[in-house]
């Protein structure tokens, strides 16, 4: 899996690519952990381009999403790939995050 | 090359010595007198140059015979050395106890390097073989010069040159250099330094042996102790699957690896039978351990609840298990229901766990979750939902590692193929069903090593259920 992370001022996107499963949750922390901070504690994932999610990466979406909220900020998630959508559905994970549309920037929040 | 023997020197040298005696008669010598050990002294006429000629020629033979014999002596020293050499090089084969085996190195490395007493130091003495006792002045000086750090890894001469100091190149155990000793005998050469060397050389050694005999060893108890927490965890699916009149059950899980995070769990309460079935996210022996705790919670709910409220049963567990998942940060995607023969009442709930499909007249309908899975929100709410089956009808439960084993290409068997599958054998008893399915991820796998558990639950209404309360 690729992790790109985009920073400016007041926002920080980090944009993953290919398969997010156990093998990755290592690699994915490592980038998030810095970048949830107390002052720029508001994350936007973008999944456009995630082609699987596995429990193991769901549970690390979670857990970001916790720590995030416990210091006033979220993670949204940005341009969900049907892969991922499915899954959020599935397991009705989709109401704990916010989804959120690049092109359309509705907010969705369940 | 074979050293001369002492006899064959005094042949010789009487042969040479009565040659010199011919000539110096010829020179017109009289009495020749022999100190023992130095030249000789000539009476009469002989000419003095004859006489020193003679001399320098007693002379140069005598260091001749010296020189073979340094060179006897030598190769004698040499042969030692390798023997020596070769003791060092065993102290490994022969035993891998830690101080057993550096006793014999130390040993081994003193009769190497003819030293009276070798240390091992590391910030202070720690052990020593021969020689003088440990507070003696001498020694106390080498180690205070071998505790230096020094970024040069070759053995330095210290003192008057009688000791050395050999830094190790593996200093991971703690210990920095080996101390060389000679108390009274000769300083150390060059030709010393090189046994030196092959002394810490062998030190090495030995210490990367033991380093990786104990990691090998503790490697070898962590597995083991994985292997038995991870059959421990696996018990929970010991017990003989629930039999009550009018339902057919079938379960199995299979791990990916020793132990892994699925589960499920059946109670017959009265004339009504619990099942709930689950996957705790992660794999391995962490997620096992956390399946042991939920199977515990389920049925405790299974026994709290009435029949018609799952939703309840599941919010319980959900609020029991909370604060555990919410520290290790885990989450838990569980069905959970039950199911009363008599009436054919099936009611379920389903906390973002899939599949869970049922086959009613052979038309599979799915049960979608109603709420997160647990572990995700403090206070999970979800609802029951009822179903009414008829004969044959029945409910499949599984894990996401059915529907996405992949095969050896990288495809996955998909959650619509699993479905066709529950849907193939209408009429067929539940445990055909199971190994019908089960044999078809397996076939799919095509020898694709799992890359998740697998579990896979059947329940199966057996009997025509009258007059039935809706």
């Amino acid at each position: 899996m690729r992790i790109r992370t985009e920073s400016g001022i007041g926002h920080t996107t980090v944009s993953l690519a290919g398969r997010f499963d156990a093998h990755e949750t290592a690699d994915f922390r490592n980038v998030v952990d810095l970048l949830i901070r107390p002052e720029n504690a508001t994350l936007r994932l973008d999944l456009s381009n995630v082609v699987f999610v596995d429990s193991s990466a769901l549970a690390e979406l979670l857990r970001s999403q916790k720590a995030a909220k416990a210091i006033g900020g979220e993670v949204i998630l940005v341009n969900v790939s049907d892969p991922v959508r499915i899954i959020l559905e599935l397991t009705e994970l989709q109401q704990v995050f916010t989804l959120e549309s690049r092109t359309d920037p509705t907010t969705t929040t369940s | 090359m074979t050293p001369a023997s002492p006899e064959t020197h005094l042949i010789e040298s009487d042969l040479a010595d009565a040659a010199l005696e011919r000539l110096l008669v010829a020179a017109g010598a009289g009495e020749i007198h022999r100190p023992p050990g130095s030249d000789w002294t000539v009476s009469g006429d002989a000419a003095p140059d004859a006489i020193d000629a003679a001399n320098a020629i007693r002379r140069a033979i005598h260091g001749i015979y010296s020189a073979q014999d340094d060179v006897t002596e030598a190769l004698i020293t040499s042969q030692d050395h390798l023997i020596a050499l070769r003791a060092l090089t065993q102290v490994n084969l022969s035993t891998l106890g830690r101080s057993e085996a550096l006793r014999d190195l130390l040993d081994q490395a003193r009769v190497l390097t003819a030293s009276d007493l070798v240390a091992m130091v590391d910030d202070r003495l720690v052990h020593t073989t021969g020689g003088p006792s440990s507070d003696s002045p001498e020694l106390t000086e080498v180690i205070r010069e071998a505790t230096k750090s020094t970024d040069d890894p070759e053995p330095r001469l210290v003192g008057q040159g009688n000791a050395v100091i050999a830094p190790l190149n593996d200093q991971s155990g703690g210990i920095r250099a080996l101390a060389f000793l000679r108390t009274n005998g000769p300083v150390y050469t060059t030709g010393d330094l090189r046994l030196v060397r092959a002394a810490v050389a062998a030190a090495d050694m030995q210490f990367a042996l033991t380093r990786l005999h104990l990691l090998e060893i503790k490697r070898a108890t962590f597995e083991r102790e994985h292997q038995v927490a991870s059959s421990l965890a696996q018990a929970v699916f010991s017990q003989p699957a629930p039999t009550l009149s009018g339902v057919e059950v079938f379960s199995d899980t299979i791990p990916a690896s020793l132990a892994g995070g699925d589960f499920f769990a059946f109670a017959v309460v009265g004339d009504v039978l619990w099942f709930t079935v689950g996957d705790v996210a992660g794999k391995g022996l962490p997620a096992a351990m956390v399946m042991t705790r939920a199977v515990s919670a389920a049925r405790v709910a299974f026994l709290t609840h009435d029949a018609d409220d799952p939703a309840g049963a599941m919010c319980a567990m959900g609020i029991e298990l909370y604060d555990y998942l919410d520290d290790v940060g885990l989450f838990i995607t569980v069905a959970l229901g039950a199911y009363r023969p008599s009436t054919g009442a099936l009611h379920v709930c389903n906390a973002g766990h899939s599949p869970v499909m049922l086959v009613l007249d052979g038309i599979i309908t799915l049960i979608p979750a109603s709420m997160p899975p647990l572990g995700v929100l403090p206070e999970p709410r979800g609802r029951t939902v009822r179903f009414d089956l008829q004969r044959n009808d029945a409910l499949v439960l599984g894990s996401d590692g059915l529907a996405e084993q992949e095969n050896s290409s990288g495809v996955m068997l998909g959650y619509d193929r699993l479905a066709e599958l529950c849907a193939e054998l209408p009429g067929e008893s539940a445990e055909r069903l199971g190994h019908h399915i089960l044999d078809a991820v397996k076939r799919h796998a095509d020898g694709t090593p799992p890359s998740d558990d697998r579990t896979l639950v059947i329940l199966r209404a057996v009997e025509a259920i009258h007059d039935r309360v809706s």
